[in-house]
């Protein structure tokens, strides 16, 4: 899974409003929908015939909406969720994050070997037979690895049957977990017909120290990656420069690309001439900056070569379709459908009507005032359709700044929570589907702290706060000042985010009775992000969608709260004990261990820091042709599997086998 | 004649100047730029905001060199209106290498996304033009007329009656319906939410592929039934309006009494006679209409979800791409220039009083 990358959406406007019924067709605590933690998921949850057993069948399409449409699927340069979750079927990856015991399995590789790394001290190298040297130049090491355990004044590193016993006087470093070596079936094909082979992986890795590549984004993620090595065709090697609790889901997680059709330099590339190794017909070397752009501008970021059980047959404004690709190398893995088609709907109000005539078999955004209004209630929708909800970990918050003055000090942004009513916001909005959220991880997951109970509702207890810190009205205006400083703050949020105006306005009421004035801003998406990532903002309002275990660096850490950068942390987080903690968190192993660390940080951040006032996990809404079957409500993002849906036995246009006569 | 036509011609080209200095001055005055887009944020959260070790500035730096975002202004209007390719491939009078040295709007390069280098949007907006907006705007002007100047001439006929009244009532109401409203009526009310006769979304049904090619034609000119009737009610008000208008004034011409003082029957009078001198002001509006028509079907295209020109500008925006941008404002500015040329020329052709020397 991309788990460690957070992904900042608007707060859906389809969150709020009207939430005047909780009449979903099955009850979420039986559909396992509330549930946290791995486990089995249910089939068909919401289905209002999920107890008539059927049988899948093959064949048949499904329409499935998209709200934007990305550039392409190439993810070393398209860094965007909708890409990450289409290559769910149109490509595969060396290993996946089960979707429902949360384990990392093999996927594309058959199997991997995890391995530790004795890092030598100068001089030391020339002592072992078994040493090897990694590394670019400038940071190179050497290293013995294999499973190391400590042996009196040392380590044992027991490889390949043979133990190297290894004096800590000879040791820079030990590094647990870092190396690691896929095992790759040698039957593997591209869409194309080409073979894969372990060239491809290292391919794609290398991909991301080319510089004239456009993977900004993500080329931190590979760069603690320090060498890697394709030992035969079907062995690849990792090594990572120190120890990452994430490292195997970030190497397992590496967009492979064809090589053939993205290395310039692969004798198999048409414009590769084998003769001179060189570009073909003019015999000159390739420049990186030739290297990068090719990988850019590749005609195959759309038109998508890759090794999923599904292959792009059309792409362009309005729909991506594919179709199965036959010769995918794990058939029982295969879905039961032949086509998938992602339609490109941008306005949620076009989309869910494009649903209700038939246009669409599944559409994930749909509004309150539908979900329990007239919209699903009608004989057009209940005829065709059925709805449902699931939970993928999102969370809205109200982030302030705390370099400005009125939010710097911890107990005043701490009053700012006990003085608005979230259980009341909740209740009146919600009706019971939403949580209250109180720190960063993903509810769902390990990582989050049930322990840190929400601060309670006490606008007198706020109010005594804001006094004791100073903040009270001197000048009898209303509005509570300190030195010469009246509290008036700017509340940012996206414009036509309805979730955001209405709780920007339960906000301004609640804050009006402490003397805070609370001014309402709302700008076009793009004008909205500037002025967050320039740090011109006092609150704003925006949701995250964590991982299952997010890495909290990009959030948290002090070298990204700096004012001057343009960083996640907007909130300006600067504190030495989070910065402790992260560093901690991202070398334990141990999941328990990790754990506890990532709980108290949680804790720290919300009962004495508090730069966000955490809000509420909402579920996504969906809508679903009942004719389609198999759907199950995942924790992990997209929150479903369309390669597990299926059309029951029976239906026209299908049939009981994968292959077709 | 052909002199006012050269003249007017010649005042098109600095006149297309300002149209394009004015567009790339408000780009340039609007919060946000296509630089924060790559950040991965496009689109209401593509993306993350940045990460962990992400060289963000070094990426935007990159994005806006590629892109001659970095140049300034006056460089820029240089590079879209061309000849010369201000980017770092372009003419090496503009610090390029020379390769492309040749570019911008005169040269007829609209140049590519910016955020897919691999989409031209000269092809892209051709396309669009050609299979949606095109065809629609056409129909719809068609329409206009066909119906306009008979409801018009009906009216002016009957003025005063009770029939004039409700047409008069009718068209002002459909004048003052707000587009997007009536496309969403038109969908619920057509659609499978009440009377299930026409399909409310897009340009085919879902398994058009599957069709043969007369009932994908059919598909096809059921999909654009509504489409159609929202971009013509607007304009079929305005329209006959002002035929009705025109037709009273002339309805009160002393040649007009003449003719039937001569004895000409009534219908001979108004189809013969009057029609013809009220008609003038109304055919020369259509060379206004049709460019409206296809630079500001935005709304439509947006709620019938069809991939036209206005959609295209709709995107571009959302994105901050200012290529495309640029080259469909651009193209809806030549247009509308364009359309004001036709219009004094067939003013002229029409009614010949008219003197353009």
């Amino acid at each position: 899974m991309r788990n460690t990358h957070w992904r900042l959406t608007l707060i859906a406007a389809t969150l709020l409003f009207s939430w005047a019924s909780t009449a979903a067709s099955a009850s979420p605590e039986s559909a396992g929908v509330d549930q946290t933690g791995p486990g089995p998921v249910p089939f068909d949850a919401f289905h209002p015939d999920r107890e008539t057993p059927v049988t899948p069948a093959y064949g048949g399409r499904a329409v499935v909406h998209l709200s934007s449409l990305p550039e392409g699927l190439n993810r070393a340069i398209e860094n965007s969720a909708v890409s990450n979750w289409m290559l769910y079927e149109l490509h595969d990856r060396l290993v996946l994050q089960n979707w429902e015991t949360w384990e990392i399995e093999p996927s594309l590789c058959k199997s991997w070997d995890t391995d530790d790394q004795v890092v030598l001290s100068e001089g030391a190298a020339a002592k072992y037979q078994a040493a090897t040297k990694i590394g670019p130049e400038g940071n190179q090491r050497s290293i013995l690895y294999g499973k190391v355990s400590e042996s009196g004044d040392g380590f044992d590193v027991v490889s390949v049957g043979n133990t190297t016993h290894i004096p800590k006087s000879d040791v820079a470093a030990l590094e647990r977990g870092t190396v690691f070596t896929f095992h790759l079936p040698d039957n593997v094909h591209w869409h194309d017909g080409h073979l894969f082979d372990a060239d491809d992986v290292l391919f794609s890795w290398e991909v991301y120290n080319n510089p004239e590549v456009d993977c900004d984004e993500v080329r931190f993620s590979y760069q603690k990656i320090l060498d890697a090595q394709a030992i035969d065709k079907t062995t690849v090697r990792f090594f990572y420069e120190s120890q990452y609790f994430k490292a195997l889901e970030s190497c397992g997680d590496l967009c492979i690309l064809p090589r053939h059709l993205y290395d310039l330099n692969d004798p198999d590339n048409k414009k590769h001439d084998p003769e001179t190794h060189a570009h073909y017909g003019t015999g000159h070397e390739f420049t990186l900056a030739e290297l990068g752009d090719y990988i850019n501008d590749n005609p195959h970021n759309t038109a998508w070569v890759g090794l999923g059980p599904y292959r792009v047959s059309n792409w362009d404004s309005k729909f991506v379709e594919a179709e199965r690709f036959e010769g995918y190398h794990a058939p029982e893995g295969s879905g039961y459908l032949d086509r998938i088609v992602w339609r490109h709907i941008q306005n949620d109000d076009s989309s869910f009507l494009a649903l209700v005539n038939g246009e669409l078999d599944f559409f994930a955004r749909v509004r309150s005032e539908d979900y329990f209004g007239e919209g699903t209630a009608s004989e057009a929708f209940t005829q065709n359709y059925y709805k449902g909800y699931f939970y993928t970990g999102t969370y809205g918050y109200v982030g302030w700044n705390t370099l400005r003055a009125q939010l710097k000090d911890p107990s005043v942004r701490k009053a700012l929570c006990h003085a608005f009513d979230w259980d009341g916001y909740l209740e009146s909005n919600y009706f019971g589907l939403g949580k209250r959220v109180t720190g960063p991880q993903n509810y769902f997951g390990v990582a989050y702290n049930h322990d840190v109970k929400p601060m309670a509702y006490d606008p007198e207890l706020a109010e005594e706060m804001l006094a004791e810190a100073g903040w009270y009205d001197r000048d009898g205006d209303e509005i509570i000042d300190k030195d010469g400083i009246a509290f008036e703050i700017e509340f940012l949020y996206p414009s036509g985010n309805k979730a955001s105006e209405t709780i920007g306005l339960s906000l301004q009421e609640a804050y009006e009775k402490l003397g805070v004035k609370l001014e309402m801003r709302n700008l076009e998406w793009s004008s909205f992000l500037e002025r967050m990532l320039e740090r011109n903002f006092d609150a704003v309002n925006l949701a995250w969608v964590p991982p299952l275990e997010s890495d909290p660096e990009q959030l948290w850490h002090s070298k990204w709260g700096k004012p001057e950068l343009k960083s996640s942390n907007m909130c300006g987080v600067m504190d030495t004990k989070i910065d402790e903690l992260i560093e901690r968190g991202q070398k334990e192993l141990d999941t328990e261990v990790r754990s506890g660390i990532w709980w108290e940080l949680h804790r720290y951040l919300h009962d004495e820091l508090q730069p966000y006032m955490f809000g509420v996990n909402t579920p996504r809404k969906f809508a679903m042709n009942k004719k389609l079957r198999g759907f199950q409500a995942f924790k992990i993002a997209p929150g479903y599997s369309i390669r597990r849906w299926y059309f029951p036995s029976g239906t026209p246009g299908t049939r009981p086998s994968i292959e077709k006569n | 004649m052909l002199q006012y036509i050269v003249r007017r011609l010649l005042w098109t080209v600095p006149t297309m100047f300002g149209i394009i200095l004015i567009i790339l001055g408000l780009l340039h005055a609007a919060p946000g730029d296509p630089a924060t887009q790559i950040l991965g944020l496009g689109g209401g959260g593509k993306g993350e905001v940045t990460q962990e070790g992400a060289d963000i500035e070094a990426r935007i730096a990159k994005f806006k060199h590629e892109n001659a975002l970095d140049r300034n202004f006056l460089v820029q209007y240089i590079g879209f209106i061309g000849p010369f390719n201000v980017r770092p491939d372009g003419h090496e009078w503009f610090g390029g290498d020379g390769r492309h040295p040749w570019g911008g709007f005169v040269t007829l390069d609209f140049g590519v996304e910016l955020f897919n280098r691999n989409q031209a949007i000269g092809e892209e907006i051709r396309r669009r033009l050609r299979d949606v907006t095109l065809p629609l705007a056409l129909i719809s002007s068609f329409l206009i007329y066909a119906l306009a100047l008979p409801i018009g001439i009906y009216s002016a006929n009957r003025v005063g009656t009770r029939i004039d009244k409700v047409t008069t009532l009718t068209l002002f109401l459909l004048y003052a319906i707000p587009v997007f409203w009536a496309g969403l009526m038109l969908q619920l009310g057509f659609g499978k939410t009440l009377l299930d006769w026409l399909p409310v979304i897009g340009m085919h049904s879902r398994d058009a592929d599957q069709l043969s090619r007369s009932a994908r034609l059919w598909d096809t000119v059921k999909h654009v039934i509504l489409p159609v009737a929202v971009l013509t009610y607007g304009g079929l008000a305005y329209l006959s309006r002002q035929m009705r208008s025109g037709m009273i004034e002339v309805i009160h011409q002393d040649y007009i009494r003449t003719a039937r003082a001569k004895g000409l029957s009534e219908k001979a009078v108004v189809l013969k006679h009057a029609l013809r001198n009220s008609v003038i002001p109304v055919i020369t509006i259509f060379a206004a209409i049709l460019p409206i028509m296809i630079g500001g079907a935005l709304i439509v295209e947006t709620v019938f979800d069809l991939p036209g020109m206005g959609e295209y500008m709709y995107k571009g925006l959302l994105e901050r791409d200012y290529n495309v941008i640029m080259a469909t404002m651009t193209l809806s500015g030549a247009m509308t220039l364009v359309g004001i040329l036709l219009s004094d020329i067939a003013y002229a052709l029409v009614d010949p009083r008219i003197s353009y020397s």
